[in-house]
């Protein structure tokens, strides 16, 4: 069978991170797996919101880095999803920041994009029809 | 109605947005779905790689979208499972991208390496083993 080809982005977080209940919150993610340091925070966390594959990584090399410690990010992760208010909500309760609330674009999306709590964007969006 | 499924659309921040673009064509394939430019070149572009799209975008630090030269690092790797990824890390590194370490079986169960683009941003290509 031919694997599909698709993204599962790594989100780099800070050291000693031990508690990426967040993403469960907020997005009901599933942590399939984990790699924890020996004072039990995380190296890396394998995780998926309804069959969509992603990870966090702690920092440990001079290339990439945490948005804390460089002060921004470099990539978006747009997520869609089928209820962008809901999730929207969820992520807020769980300690996300809202950046622009969620509202319809004329280029066809309900969009609204949170900042983590380990400083990385999201975009969370649906396809809606162009108006 | 059938459920919509829950997937990625990744935005990637650069300078150079047009280069960019041909870049990713060239590394891996893409085809671009739209491409608009700005008076000034700046570019917003989303591209398909065996039909899973991403954004490359101009970056704007007046909106906060950093490009990794400007920060001097990135914060997201752009994990890609594929079917051959030895052929396709090959093709980046021929389109440009420099090798961090070459594809091969990982003990956590991918066959995996990772290239890093002219523009900054850390490619794992990588399929389950």
């Amino acid at each position: 069978m031919k694997p599909k080809t698709f993204f599962a982005p790594e989100l780099i977080i800070d050291n000693g991170i031990t508690d990426v209940d967040f993403y469960k919150k907020a997005f009901g993610a599933v942590e399939l797996r984990r790699f924890s340091n020996d004072d039990g925070s995380i190296h890396v966390s394998e995780m998926e919101i309804d069959g969509a594959l992603f990870h966090l990584h702690e920092v440990t090399s001079m290339y990439n880095s945490s948005p804390f410690k460089l002060a921004g990010t470099t990539v978006i992760i747009g997520l869609f999803v089928e209820d962008v208010d809901m999730v929207m909500a969820n992520a807020v309760e769980a300690g996300a920041t809202v950046r622009s609330p969620a509202q319809d674009y004329e280029y066809g999306y309900r969009q609204g994009q949170i900042v983590d709590p380990h400083g990385h964007r999201w975009q969370i969006q649906k396809q809606i029809p162009i108006t | 109605m059938e459920k919509l499924k829950t997937s990625f659309l990744p935005t990637l921040s650069v300078r150079r947005g047009a280069a960019a673009v041909d870049f990713y064509k060239q590394a891996f394939g893409a085809g671009v779905v739209f491409c608009i430019a700005d008076p000034e070149g700046a570019v917003v572009a989303q591209l398909s790689i065996d039909g899973v799209e991403f954004l490359v975008a101009d970056e704007s630090p007046a909106h906060e979208n950093f490009s990794p030269e400007t920060l001097g690092g990135s914060t997201i790797r752009m994990g890609l499972v594929v079917t051959d990824p030895d052929a396709l890390a090959a093709q980046a590194v021929a389109a440009g991208a420099t090798e961090i370490y070459p594809v091969a079986d990982q003990d956590y169960g991918y066959r995996l390496g990772r290239i890093k683009d002219p523009f900054g941003h850390h490619w794992e290509i990588c399929r389950k083993l």
